[in-house]
Formats: structure tokens, C-alpha cells, sequence
């Protein structure tokens, strides 16, 4: 008898071997799914991830930015330029006002592909701002161990909740609230507000480290959208040692815990070995990534890797898919630690087509 | 020259404002803007260039360097007369149709600006009329495009074709870059060159320049 799809994520995550190469998707890419293309590849034994945070409140960019605090003024204004659909968000806090500018995207590609037109962090004091809203955060910090309980219940054997957690500092700072040149000369130049936005976010994940241990959570993913945007020195001294707090409070609990890195990371080698987390999540292939699989098993022998479905095989058709994949599960040599997922986006006509010839790939 | 040095090593420390005051310095003590320019800025960035290229420096520190020489030649030209700071050459740029997303093509856009190229952003989301529009009056030598997701990344292959339709192909090199963006994708649309990052795209166009 075959496994579920829940089954195989949690063999690759307890270290054992699944009877195929799990294959998921991100929950919120199935907009568009034409008639159902989610539908029936979960039926094919595709498993299905949801997000859902261990804390609350959440301050994930640009989904759940809405803090809820009762002296922030969460303020959203939504319209359209050029054609473009955008929003204004807008924070009204006692120390000052942030705001900033989404772009929504105008063809139908996949959540969390909006773009941030202007950013909240414009000049070193709004760094005060943010900093103030964090805060409250760190203060009105709880467990949302029900909704993960629910979305649970409604996946059954058909997927996995992750424990989504924010980014670290420097990556949140360059991705989410400052633009990347403001962000580089604000860590380059260190000013007061900066150093303290730094403690915050440290103070922040330190907590929600502590209530991630008490949670039922399987898996706890740190939305870090690592790229080669960030120096090796910065991953060492913003992301590695938060890694390490999580790895401290995890001990023991069974839960696995991963960050999600797409993109070129081959600068980041040495460090990503040293790291304290177990999964490379969205993790890209070459030639889009820099690290092939039979390197990421030679210098990180004791990482899984959840892959990205591979760009360069994004537009190929099905029989080029397929045997795609056959290559890449044969470079890997191993049902064990390598799961497939769809966890940044294909185009929508090949979406289906794609992930099926993986399934085919892989023996389901 | 004590002067000149000091604007190469903060150029090379990422320092903007010990850039712009050295910059300052140095204009007043009669240096000449070019020699400021080049002697000084551009030279902190071929260092800074090289070091990425060897893994020793990276993105974000190019950035900084980056700002710091964009930041220096604004000064160095407010001294200079109108046209005697000459751009190497035109290059246009934009986020393909359908892509909202420009970290990468502004950090381009940042490091070629700095390196004296004259750059045409034309923004993300940019229809293929636009770049045929620009190309037809700014005649750049060069046209960039980016794309972040596959999605949109076949809109290249599209411009690239309406070049053609244009009787515009041949007056332009097309450099094409982005996350999911490959060689191979490059040279499967038509392209002249693939930019794997602003670093080696800014080398790449120098080279091209040198060899006319």
C-alpha cells in the first residue's frame, strides 16, 4: 500500500525513507487553478503546504502585516495607476508614521509575487517607527497553536502545515521594510535606531523560538528569501545566530527546522554547512541555482533539500519535464532527504502539465 | 596622489560620505573633475570589481560602492561644463511586461550608472512598444531586460522579435538577466548576451565598448 502524501514529508523529515520522492505544493499557488489542476493532482498523491505561524501576531510581508495593537493604526488604501492595481499601507504609530506601496501583479502568476513600489524605511528615524511596532509585537506575543490545529485537520493525509516564521534582521530589513540601498548603507553605517531594530528582531525571534518549541508543529520554516543579496559576514552575524536560538529551543521537540533559500546561495556554502537548521528549503536547481545536488550532498551531508520545481524546465514540455526530474532524482541517488515542491511559481498553462511528468518522474 | 587615494579606498570601504568628502577635497585642491572621476571613483570601483570577481566582495558591498561613486560624480560634475563629462554609452533598461520586480535590474541600473554608462530606466512592467519606442529614439547600444519569475521571462523573446519586425535588431545589443534567466534561455530567444549580475554585466559592456 502507498503512502500518503503526508506520510512521505514526514519520513524525509524524521530522517527515513518515503516509497517516493515527495512531490507538494504551496496551498497558495493554486490561483488559477483551471478546473481544478490542484484537485487532481492531490488525488495523483501531490501533498499540499499551508502556512500558518506558530505566534500571533504575525508580521509576515505583505500577507499578515496587520500587527492589531491598540496604539498602531493599521491603514490600507487600495487603487489603481497605469493600469496597475496597488495599495498603500500605512502605519500610524505615537512615535511617527511608516508607509508604503504594493504593486499587485497584472498577469495571474502566484501569490507573494506582488512588489513593493516604495518601502516603509525611506530614512534612518523610521527606523524608530518600526522599531515600535515590533515591540508591541514582541509584547503581544501568543501562540496560534488552534489554527494550526484546523488547517491540520482539513489537510489530514493530504499535506503539512509549516511553522512559517519571519525573516532576520538584514533579510527583513532589505526585503520587507527599507529598500535594498537603504537597507545596505543602514547595516553598513549602524545607526542607534538600526542597532536597536537589530535587538528587537533578536528579542522577537528569541520568543517565538520558545512558544515554535511548544508547538504541535512538525516542521518550522524561516521565510528568509536568501539570495545572493546578502554578504557571507551578514549571514554570520544576522541570520546564523538566530538559526542557533531556534536550534537551542527546538532541541528535543522534534520539530525539524529549515529556512527558505532560493536562488544563487553558492556564496554561502561553508556557511549553510555550519548552519543550525536541518532543511534548504526552495532550494533552485542549476542553472538557475549555483549548487547541484551532487554538491549539496557532499557539503551538507546532513541537510535535506526541498527543491524548487526547476525554472530552466518551466516552459519545456512534459517529456523534457520528466525526464528533468528522472536526472535530478538520479543525481541525488536517494529516496531520503529530497522532496519536490512547487514553492515559487510556473507559468499558470504549464502548471499542471509540469508537475505532473514530476510525478511521473518520480514513480507515482 | 594622497587625495586621489583617499577617494579609492572609500569608494572601496563603501563609505558615502567619506566619498563625497573626499571628492570635495580633492575638486578643492584643484584637482580636475575627470581625474577625480577617473583616477579616483571609477578606479574604486575596478577594485571593488575585481574582489567580486574573485568571491572576496559581494553584492551588497558592490551596492555600497556603487552609491558612494554615484553619489562622487554628482559632485565631480557640478564643476564641470555643460557635455565635459561624456556617458560611455546609452543603455536601456526595464522589467519585461508582466513583472513588477526590480532589485536586480536597479542594482544594474546603480552600478552602470556609477561606471559612466548613461541609463534609460524605463521601469518594471514595461510593454514591448516601449522598448521599441525607446530604442527607436534614444538609439542605445544597448538594450537590458529583466525578469524575475518564468512566467514572464518569454516576454523577452518577444521584444527581442519586435526588434526585428522594427528593422531594429541590428542597431542594438539586447543583454538579457534575471533570477530564472539562463545562458541557454538567452541564447534560445536571440539574445546578444546573458547578465548572470550587475558585476559581471557592467565588465561585459566595458569589454564590448573596448573592443569597438
Amino acid at each position: 500500500m502507498s503512502m500518503t502524501a503526508r506520510e512521505r514529508i514526514m519520513a524525509v523529515l524524521t530522517g527515513g525513507e518515503p516509497d517516493k520522492i515527495p512531490v507538494f505544493a504551496y496551498a497558495g499557488l493554486r490561483t488559477g487553478s483551471q478546473g481544478g489542476w490542484m484537485r487532481r493532482l492531490v488525488k495523483r498523491g501531490m501533498g499540499v503546504i499551508h502556512f500558518v505561524p506558530p505566534h500571533k501576531p504575525e508580521f509576515l510581508h505583505p500577507l499578515w502585516i496587520n500587527p492589531h495593537l491598540e496604539d498602531v493604526k493599521y491603514i490600507q488604501i487600495h487603487y489603481k495607476e497605469k493600469g496597475v492595481l496597488k495599495y498603500r499601507q500605512t502605519f500610524e504609530t505615537p512615535v511617527g508614521s511608516i508607509t508604503g506601496v504594493i504593486m499587485i501583479n497584472p498577469v495571474p502568476v502566484q501569490f507573494m509575487l506582488d512588489a513593493q513600489e516604495e518601502y516603509f524605511v525611506k530614512e534612518p528615524a523610521d527606523w524608530r517607527v518600526v522599531n515600535y511596532i515590533f515591540s508591541g509585537i514582541l509584547d503581544n506575543l501568543a501562540p496560534n497553536y488552534e489554527a494550526f490545529e484546523r488547517e491540520e485537520d482539513e489537510l489530514g493525509e493530504e499535506g503539512i502545515s509549516f511553522g512559517m516564521i519571519g525573516k532576520t534582521a538584514y533579510q527583513r530589513a532589505w526585503v520587507e521594510l527599507a529598500s535594498p540601498e537603504r537597507a545596505v548603507i543602514d547595516f553598513h553605517e549602524q545607526p542607534a535606531e538600526l542597532q536597536e531594530y537589530i535587538e528587537i528582531q533578536k528579542r522577537l525571534h528569541t520568543r517565538i523560538a520558545e512558544i515554535a518549541a511548544d508547538s504541535p508543529h512538525k516542521f518550522i520554516d524561516i521565510a528568509e528569501n536568501i539570495t545572493d543579496m546578502i554578504s557571507p559576514r551578514y549571514y554570520r552575524k544576522y541570520c546564523m545566530p538566530i538559526y542557533e536560538i531556534y536550534s537551542k529551543l527546538l532541541e528535543g521537540t522534534g520539530k525539524v527546522l529549515g529556512t527558505h533559500m532560493d536562488g544563487r546561495i553558492g556564496i554561502l556554502k561553508k556557511e549553510v554547512a555550519e548552519a543550525a537548521f536541518k532543511v534548504v528549503e526552495s532550494y533552485t536547481v542549476p542553472p538557475a541555482g549555483d549548487i547541484s545536488l551532487t554538491e549539496a550532498k557532499a557539503i551538507w551531508p546532513d541537510k535535506m533539500i526541498f527543491m524548487n520545481t526547476a525554472p530552466h524546465l518551466a516552459w519545456a514540455e512534459p517529456q523534457e519535464v520528466r525526464k528533468g526530474y528522472e536526472a535530478l532524482a538520479q543525481e541525488w541517488g536517494s529516496k531520503r532527504g529530497l522532496l519536490l515542491e512547487l514553492s515559487e511559481e510556473l507559468p499558470l498553462e504549464k502548471v499542471e502539465a509540469h508537475m505532473s511528468a514530476a510525478m511521473d518522474a518520480f514513480g507515482y | 596622489m594622497q587625495r586621489i587615494t583617499d577617494i579609492v579606498d572609500a569608494v572601496v570601504a563603501g563609505s558615502i560620505g567619506e566619498t563625497k568628502d573626499a571628492v570635495r577635497q580633492a575638486l578643492d585642491r584643484g584637482i580636475a573633475p575627470m581625474q577625480v572621476i577617473n583616477e579616483g571613483l571609477v578606479a574604486g570601483l575596478d577594485v571593488v570589481g575585481e574582489r567580486f570577481a574573485t568571491g572576496e566582495m559581494f553584492l551588497p558591498e558592490m551596492m555600497l560602492a556603487a552609491l558612494a561613486a554615484r553619489d562622487g560624480i554628482q559632485i565631480a560634475m557640478a564643476g564641470m561644463k555643460a557635455g565635459e563629462y561624456k556617458r560611455k554609452a546609452i543603455i536601456v533598461l526595464g522589467t519585461v511586461k508582466g513583472d513588477l520586480h526590480d532589485v536586480g535590474k536597479n542594482l544594474v541600473a546603480l552600478v552602470l550608472e556609477s561606471r559612466g554608462f548613461e541609463v534609460i530606466d524605463l521601469g518594471v512592467d514595461v510593454h514591448e512598444e516601449d522598448f521599441i519606442n525607446s530604442v527607436r529614439e534614444r538609439k542605445p547600444e544597448f538594450l537590458g531586460m529583466s525578469a524575475l519569475i518564468t512566467t514572464t521571462m518569454k516576454e523577452m523573446g518577444n521584444v527581442i522579435a519586435a526588434l526585428t519586425q522594427h528593422g531594429l535588431r541590428n542597431k542594438v545589443k539586447v543583454i538579457v538577466g534575471g533570477a530564472p534567466v539562463t545562458q541557454a534561455f538567452a541564447s534560445q530567444i536571440g539574445a546578444d548576451y546573458y547578465g548572470r549580475d550587475a558585476g559581471s554585466t557592467a565588465v561585459l559592456l566595458e569589454g564590448l565598448l573596448a573592443e569597438k
